[in-house]
């Protein structure tokens, strides 16, 4: 394995580790509660890199899919449940990445995002139609380090560093927000990092990339270190939002004021990189959702998927590719608001994460499919004591966006 | 394999080997040629040798001999329905039946003579997905929708 490819891998994960979610609930958190839930950053990217990991040598070692596992694991019926529950999830965060990417380009051409919504669906699907695998994860990936911009804006912002580092390690509740919206932000950035759908996304893409136990040091590389690193972006985001907005009362609600903190300290040229980088971490998420979604689908019921075949021998894969990608478009065009479905998506999100992340952990653990590469023990104490986070957050979220009524 | 035909069948024989495959119990294999038929065969994916899935394992049918033979794999709606149960069983079995070009209710049978080899991955057929037989949700979507669309037989 050449350093070249290694440190492009790494770079590609970290570009592909944020999404909209990511963008949406570091802005508006850091706007209102400054550092003081940095650490629910740290456990979603831990909870990620762990899973990741095990997610990648599945698909490395076993050659099976997920869903396959899902189906033979739970059973028909709660296989159904599953698979149901995970599709309607992808579609909502396809929805929001659909909407994401409208709306940076409206950031871009002051053009209404509604005229750009069927544009970015079409274009979606061209990608996932026609374009090589690869493609996706290299181009959208390498563009996502746009975002690194946040980290320069850092430094030439009037940052109290010291200030950053104590609202990090002192995780209180702010004296002006009620315990309930607290946690739910919590929530939102700890199920911005654990996407259900990504651990789906990452063992069925490394079927389409054909890989073998030869690419484990590859994979692990991405996610112990570029997932990491992922996350630091996101924590960068974060903090960028306090110079600017700690001492206003104004509640972060488009991009545009996420981008704002840039825009004021590094300039026009600032901005553009965060647009690119807004725009190629949206994008790749949709085509990553909306492949997802297929992946999902047609694993359970044995058809014939992914991108290494021709489109017609996938015919039923890409068809709900395609459906998934009109009834998104569809979503953002009745012009609910898409920060809004992002929220929503990733709190969601965070209910139905122990359904796709507990057969990973069951079949990573299974000796018969793994061999030498089954779960070590700090992959189980990690996995498991994850599990119990995971089911933990899953009970206590519904009641906290009924309470909050979604973070007002 | 819960009112399956490979039950009905494997019912006539008392004391088969085949009769032991009850759901839900621990393969604990009191006897030792007992074995559990969920554990080796149900929902596996079927992979032709063209690399394309035709389906997944949802039943099996066996000859009735004194000592039953697996001959064939059932899958597609109609199997997996019997599978769901209940009334959502009946609908998703009901909607396959619809799909079908024929009036019989057979699922899709996929006959072990094709079979080259069974791991923990898949069954492995010695034939391409044409040879397995139709599959009439791909093939219909193939030539009404997808074979439609200009670059659907070029990979990318």
């Amino acid at each position: 394995m050449s350093p070249l490819k290694l440190a492009l891998g790494v770079m590609t994960a970290i570009g592909g580790f944020v999404d909209i979610g990511n963008l949406v609930t570091s802005g508006i958190t850091g706007a209102r509660f400054g550092m003081a839930l940095t650490w629910a950053i740290i456990l979603g990217t831990v909870g990620m890199t762990v899973y990741g990991e095990m997610a990648g040598r599945v698909a490395a070692v076993g050659g099976r899919a997920v869903f396959h596992s899902v189906r033979e694991r739970l059973g028909p019926r709660v296989g159904l449940v599953n698979l149901t529950s995970s599709f309607v999830l992808s579609l909502l965060t396809l929805s929001a990445e659909i909407g994401g990417v409208a709306l940076v380009l409206q950031l871009a051409t002051g053009i209404n995002y509604l005229l750009w919504v069927p544009l970015v669906g079409l274009f979606v699907w061209l990608v996932i139609y026609r374009a090589p695998f690869m493609l996706i994860e290299n181009v959208f990936g390498m563009m996502g380090l746009g975002l690194i911009i946040f980290i320069i804006a850092l430094f030439k912002l009037p940052v109290d560093w010291h200030g950053l580092w104590v609202g990090a390690t002192h995780p209180w509740v702010p004296s002006s927000e009620p315990h309930s919206t607290y946690w739910f932000y919590a929530v939102s950035l700890y199920g911005a990092c654990l996407v259900p759908y990504q651990v789906l996304f990452f063992s069925s893409g490394g079927r389409e990339e054909s890989w073998t136990t030869k690419s484990i040091p590859q994979m692990r590389m991405n996610a112990v270190v570029g997932f990491p690193l992922g996350g630091l972006l996101s924590i960068a985001i974060m903090a960028s939002m306090i110079p600017i907005y700690s001492s206003l009362n104004v509640n972060v609600s488009h991009l545009g004021q996420i981008a704002l903190p840039v825009a004021a300290s590094v300039g026009l040229v600032g901005l553009i990189f965060a647009l690119i980088g807004f725009f190629a971490a949206t994008f790749a998420a949709a085509a990553e959702a909306a492949l997802s979604a297929g992946y999902a689908v047609a694993q359970f019921f044995g058809w014939t998927w992914g991108k290494m075949h021709e489109p017609r021998a996938a015919a039923q894969f890409h068809v709900v590719c395609l459906a998934s990608i009109i009834a998104a478009t569809g979503f953002i065009l009745t012009t609910i608001d898409p920060i809004t479905v992002t929220l929503v998506s990733v709190v969601l999100g965070a209910v139905a994460i122990p359904l796709t992340y507990f057969p990973v952990l069951v079949v990573a653990n299974d000796e018969e499919y793994m061999g030498k590469w089954v779960n070590g023990r700090l992959s189980n104490v990690l996995g498991s004591v994850f599990l119990v986070i995971m089911v933990l957050a899953s009970v206590v979220t519904l009641p906290l966006l009924f309470i909050t009524k979604a973070g007002h | 394999m819960t009112g399956s035909r490979a039950t009905d069948t494997s019912g006539t024989q008392p004391g088969s080997q085949a009769g032991g495959q009850a759901g839900g119990q621990a393969g604990g294999g009191e006897a030792r040629n007992e074995f559990w038929l969920e554990q080796l065969f149900i929902d596996r994916v079927i992979i032709a040798n063209d690399n394309r899935s035709v389906g997944m394992v949802d039943d099996i049918e066996l000859s009735v001999e004194d000592e039953p033979r697996i001959v064939a794999f059932l899958c597609g709606p109609l199997a997996f329905g019997a599978r769901l149960r209940d009334r959502l069983g009946l609908w998703w079995a009901s909607i396959g039946h619809r799909m079908r070009l024929t009036s019989d209710d057979q699922p899709v049978r996929i006959p072990v003579s094709l079979l080259a080899v069974l791991d923990h991955r898949g069954a492995w057929l010695s034939v391409s997905s044409d040879e397995a037989g139709p599959q009439r949700l791909h093939d219909w979507l193939e030539e009404n929708v997808v074979g439609r669309l200009p670059g659907s037989k070029k990979k990318t």
